[in-house]
């Protein structure tokens, strides 16, 4: 127990020293939730069906911080690991592997979860906007998908074939992943074709759980949504503890 | 008993065999080097008996237990300072102190440690700040926290600049005097000349010879040289070959050069003072582990091949 705790208490600090790094998981959404609310406003805009654009979007914002942590920020700070000898070094300690596990998995958590809440808050104090749903629930679905895009870090850090690649590799699928969102480009805006393979894109999933939630939807009538994040957190979890990786290949 | 008992110990990739058939005892409370040129298979033989990578055959223990089935009770047990060794970035020699010391019932403060080692100043700073020669002061103490009974250090000084290696050689040697088995390699002969009670040389994967320094100096390294100046010209009937382990000698004019094995030098002294003939000056140069590789391999030891 104390290894975790201290293991948790320096891999935090190894994280959040680094500048880059703890930009994208952090500061990034609620920097982008100013931006992008400072460009389009917040007045009523008939294609949000009268919402403002921060009104209609904010819950979505909480969705970049899942792509840049799950496909980018852990496996590449693994890798790093890996690669550097770190992880190996570990190995010889009575360390289980499961305590490194548990908490890597602590310090994305908190960072991301930190993230979305900053990004709900800047929204909220900058533009007003507050949930008409239960904020206990939004932020429930928040650690929910947050849980199943770190399972998908996992199993994306055995794929990753290096710190190098992860990067590469990460950047593409996050925007990807960000323009099948929703949140930056209004799905109404697409055409149909579009729109309809946005419905596979697990980040849209995710969006469609918060967004409900907020809007003050019963969980009940988001099963949908809510199978897929959990079948993430199956099916990632499972493959990303198969391919967990001590050594350089 | 044996520390590490290696048998018959292979282990190839796919088209190299990097350790070849080796079979070797460490005994308890020794320093024994491993040395060779890069890539010779020493820190893949390591890696085996480190419980890192597993041989393609042939069997090792670690203090009597299975490098990779006995992981657990080993990593209590053993020390590891690693050739390629790194600490999650950004962090101070104070936290990773406190990070190891955690996963340990029973650690020595290591406060008391960096301060043996003499880097007691460098708490608070970076460990990717340090100097090379601190930064592999910082992990022979992590490999130490625990009060090991075998440390293992692949290519300790590798990296170090000279003074910094001697240093280093005092702490490997204090290390050994507290009781702790060391199991090191280096490709630096001094450094397994000055520091190893017994050395292994490994070369294409194989232990070529294995002995304490003088033993292989005896055996494979052939004779020292002693350079003699006399007080006056040697008499031309001077004959010291026909001393028994002298193997030549040359007088020219007030100076001789004599080679030869074992006791020889005295010999030749007892026979230049019942001649009357005075020493004004005398240098021997012995062969050292580098002429023993030379002898052995027909290659010297400096040159480095590719891994």
């Amino acid at each position: 127990m104390t290894g975790y705790r201290v293991l948790t208490v320096t891999l935090f600090r190894s994280l959040t020293r680094e500048p880059v790094g703890l930009f994208f998981s952090f500061i990034f959404a609620p920097v982008l939730v100013l931006i992008l609310g400072g460009i389009f406003g917040n007045d009523p805009r008939p294609e949000f069906d009268g919402q403002g654009y921060i009104e209609a979007n904010l819950p979505a914002f909480t969705s970049l911080v899942l792509a840049i942590i799950g496909v980018m920020v852990l496996p590449v700070n693994q890798l790093t690991l890996r690669e550097s000898g770190a992880l190996r070094r570990l190995r010889l300690t009575p360390m289980r592997p499961a305590t490194f596990v548990a908490a890597d998995l602590t310090v994305n958590f908190l960072v991301g979860f930190a993230g979305m809440i900053a990004a709900l808050t800047v929204g909220w104090l900058a533009f007003g906007v507050t949930p008409s749903g239960n904020v206990v629930m939004v932020m429930l679905a928040a650690a929910l998908g947050l849980v199943a895009f770190l399972a998908l870090g996992y199993t994306l850090a055995g794929l990753y074939p290096s710190a190098g690649a992860a990067t590469g590799i990460g950047n593409v699928l996050m925007i990807l992943l960000m323009l099948t969102s929703g949140a930056f480009v209004p799905l109404s805006a697409m055409p149909d074709g579009v729109r309809t393979a946005t419905d596979f894109s697990p980040i849209r999933q995710f969006v469609e759980l918060v967004e409900g939630l907020w809007e003050g939807d019963a969980w009940s009538s988001l099963l949908l949504p809510t199978g897929v994040l959990v079948a993430m957190i199956i099916v990632f979890g499972a493959l990303g503890s198969r391919l967990l990786r001590w050594e350089r290949t | 008993m044996n520390v590490v008992v290696c048998e018959d110990v292979t282990r190839r990739f796919e088209d190299v065999t990097a350790v070849d058939n080796v079979s070797l005892q460490v005994e308890q409370g020794e320093i024994f080097g491993l040395i060779g040129p890069n890539g010779a298979g020493k820190t893949t033989l390591l890696n085996c008996i480190e419980g890192l990578d597993r041989p393609t055959s042939g069997d090792i223990s670690v203090l009597g237990r299975h490098p990779i089935t006995d992981r657990h009770e080993l990593t209590l047990r053993t020390g590891v300072q690693l050739q390629s060794a790194a600490l999650p970035p950004r962090v101070t020699v104070a936290e990773a102190m406190r990070l190891y010391s955690a996963f340990y019932a029973d650690p020595t403060p290591w406060p008391d440690l960096l301060t043996t080692l003499g880097i007691a100043g460098k708490q608070q700073t970076r460990v990717e700040r340090l100097s090379g020669g601190e930064r592999q002061r910082v992990f022979i103490a992590l490999a130490l926290l625990h009060n090991p009974e075998v440390v293992f250090l692949d290519e300790l000084t590798t990296a170090l600049d000279p003074q910094a290696r001697l240093a280093m050689w005092e702490v490997v040697a204090g290390i050994r005097d507290q009781g702790t088995t060391v199991v090191l390699t280096t490709h630096y002969m001094e450094e397994a000349e000055h520091l190893c009670d017994r050395v292994g040389i490994i070369d294409h994967g194989q232990i070529i010879a294995l002995d304490t320094v003088p033993a292989l100096v005896r055996d494979h390294a052939g004779d020292t040289t002693a350079r003699l100046t006399l007080t006056q010209r040697s008499p031309a009937d001077l004959d010291l070959t026909t001393i028994d382990e002298v193997t030549t000698a040359q007088p020219d004019g007030v100076h001789l050069t004599v080679q030869g094995t074992g006791g020889f030098l005295q010999d030749v002294m007892t026979e230049l003072t019942s001649r009357d003939l005075r020493v004004a000056d005398l240098r021997a140069t012995s062969p050292s582990l580098e002429d023993v590789f030379l002898n052995l391999t027909g290659r010297a030891m400096r040159i480095e091949e590719p891994a």
